[in-house]
């Protein structure tokens, strides 16, 4: 049987109903075309029975596009947090008083799809077990269908400024919307939501507004930093926190919300969120392990967490000139040994025929015009350089700095290099020892308007060899 | 004495399909099928015990499904504007007298090769939509857009699926 014709004005009706956001018109004006037209609920069921299966697929394989590749993929690993879902309370408990919490079905498989729990009648009795427990719990502790009921506070010296009141906060007190909870210097404070396994953890001298709970969890994050751990949310009702740069949109995941008066910086540490400056609107989608800053004048990009620079080690040079490192067959790809460090620097002692490099990026935290400086001390004819790229691209390096150039004592200031924040360059050192001596090798900066300070790992991180 | 374990994964295996068109028909909103086929499954789990497994245990899952769906709806509803649930319960009773079906696993591979080949900006529709959990007014106000353009464009893109996965499955 063909399909009904269905006019467009149907179609963002039925639509509208597919996502229950219908306005009471919009509903009359639907119920007068199903009256009209009954085959149409053929159409709408058809609409509900798609959106389960696409929801399903679209949680399975991840993203349907983002900046690496516009492809359908499987996700490379299964989600971290463990959703949870009540999915029956009220009138449901009228026969059974069960209120289950339940692995939410767009995310996990089906339990009787996982097999394992009917091998044993014990693990079945087991299972039957919990589940009552479970119930019961839930049933004691009320419903709150994925949906927060109320908002627990843990932690001291803290304050809640509720309309033109001040209110000390206290264990257990119940948070309402357009609450601003203020956590003191020296505290720290927790909230969480009932028995959902959310939490949001609150550092001092933050400050935190409640906005909203009526589609998801809304927060306005004013100062301070919030560490997240949020439970996977209910279709349409994404925990959302605003902060006066940036917004993080949240499904499940965990993360730390870092707001300062002229930046937010956002690290994930499960999960994805997605990660929308307000000046301009631009989002990025940061995954596990990345970071993002929204901030004026830099690039709204995921980027690895800094810490350190990869380092490789070649040792019993045979060659005595300087270029008895890239002479050696096993550079670059063979060290003997790789590790990391964590700053930039190096130090050796009593050595001989060695070749050390330092390999990773180098993340501005503002933009503009940086300088850099080699610390070195090292006898002639040992030698080391330092090179950057103007990108992240090995390839395009060239040398900013070498021994005998702009090193300790040096009068002449090195040139200026323009970056920009939010972007991340590669750079590189290398240092070769052929004659047995001690040698040290660090490096200094100076960011606008900053500075010279010694460059540490905070803004660096190191470079993945394949 | 029967071995039970597999008989009851495999029943719920077997009828997994069958009663998530069930809810579907007796609930007809958006979700609610999938939460009534869990409670359901859980209830008929609590009480494994008090069925004859040998006989055909459809005419109990219909019943379940029944009763769940029931209190399911009236929950759902009772929190809805006077007219929007006047709509639910014209839906609801049009659509007990549907013949529907659930998605199986062909289709379900079926629409991940579908969704592989979609163009730019309808895969861009599909994240924002099934992924992030945007409505059609949130994504209408990102995108500059109306929302009920945004609407008709998801309508018509599930539409688009739809036709692709039949027509993988009939090249299959």
């Amino acid at each position: 049987m063909n399909p009904p014709h269905v006019n467009a004005e149907t179609e963002a009706l039925i639509q509208g109903y597919l996502e229950s956001t219908l306005t009471p018109e919009e509903s009359t004006r639907l119920l007068s075309s199903l009256k009209a037209q009954p085959e149409l609920v053929g159409v709408l069921l058809d609409g509900l029975r798609m959106d389960a299966l696409i929801r399903e697929v679209v949680s399975q394989t991840g993203p349907v596009s983002d900046t690496t590749s516009t492809r359908f993929r499987p996700a490379s690993a299964p989600l971290q947090v463990s959703p949870t879902r009540t999915i029956s309370a009220g009138p449901l408990d009228e026969e059974s008083p069960n209120v289950i919490l339940f692995p939410q079905r767009v995310s996990a498989p089906r339990f009787w799809q996982t097999g394992a729990l009917w091998k044993r009648p014990a693990l079945l009795a087991l299972a039957a077990s919990v589940v009552l427990l479970l119930s019961l719990s839930v049933w004691y502790f009320g419903p709150t269908m994925g949906r927060p009921v109320f908002a627990e506070l843990k932690g001291v010296d803290a304050s809640i400024e509720r309309g033109t009141e001040f209110v000390p906060a206290v264990n257990g007190m119940a948070l309402r919307p357009n609450d601003v909870l203020r956590v003191g210097t020296n505290a720290s404070a927790t909230i969480a939501f009932g028995t959902e396994k959310t939490r949001l953890e609150l550092t001092g001298g933050t400050e935190l507004k409640l906005a909203s709970l009526t589609r998801g969890k809304r927060f306005a994050l004013l100062a301070g930093v919030v560490e997240a751990s949020v439970a996977r949310q209910r279709p349409f009702h994404p925990m959302i926190l605003t902060t006066p740069q940036a917004e993080a949109r949240v499904v499940g995941t965990r993360f730390t919300l870092t707001a300062s008066p002229t930046a937010t910086r956002l690290d994930v540490t499960e999960g994805t969120v997605r990660f929308t400056r307000i000046s301009d609107e631009k989002f990025v989608r940061v995954g596990a392990g990345d970071y993002a800053v929204a901030t004026m004048n830099s690039e709204l990009a995921a980027l690895p967490k800094t810490g350190g620079l990869l380092r490789e080690w070649w040792s019993d040079l045979t060659g005595k000139t300087m270029f008895a490192l890239h002479e050696d067959p096993r550079f670059p790809n063979h060290p003997d040994t790789r590790d990391t460090t964590p700053n930039f620097e190096l130090q050796v002692a009593q050595t001989n025929r060695l070749g050390v490099r330092l390999r990773g990026y180098l993340h501005p935290p503002v933009t503009g015009d940086y300088q850099f400086w080699m610390i070195y001390s090292l006898r002639e004819p040992n030698y080391a350089e330092v090179t950057m790229s103007r990108n992240e691209r090995p390839a395009d390096r060239v040398i900013i700095t070498r021994t005998g150039i702009h090193g300790r004592g040096a009068s002449q200031a090195p040139p200026p290099i323009p970056m920009v924040a939010g972007r991340r360059y590669y750079v590189e050192a290398q240092i070769l020892i052929t004659s047995e001596s001690d040698g040290r090798l660090s490096m200094e900066w100076k960011p606008p308007g900053g500075t010279r300070e010694p460059l540490t790992g905070k803004f660096l991180s190191p470079f993945k060899p394949k | 004495m029967p071995n039970v374990e597999p008989t009851i994964e495999g029943l719920v295996e077997t009828h997994a399909g069958f009663v998530h068109a069930l809810a579907l028909r007796f609930a007809p909103a958006p979700g609610l099928a999938e939460d009534i086929a869990q409670q359901v499954f859980l209830e008929f789990l609590a009480k494994a015990s008090q069925w004859d497994l040998t006989h055909d245990v459809r005419p109990l899952l219909a019943g379940m499904t029944r009763n769940v769906a029931r209190r399911c709806w009236r929950d759902h509803t009772r929190a809805l504007p006077e007219q929007t649930r006047e709509l639910a319960e014209h839906i609801r009773a049009l659509a007990e007298d549907q013949d529907v079906r659930w998605h199986d696993e062909e289709e379900t591979r079926a629409l991940r090769h579908c969704l592989d080949r979609l163009p730019d900006k309808s895969r861009q529709l599909v994240e924002l939509h099934y992924f992030v959990d945007l409505t059609s007014v949130d994504i209408a106000a990102r995108m500059a857009m109306k929302a009920d353009a945004v609407r008709r464009a998801l309508f018509r893109l599930r539409g688009q699926l739809r036709k692709c996965i039949q027509s993988v499955l009939a090249r299959a």
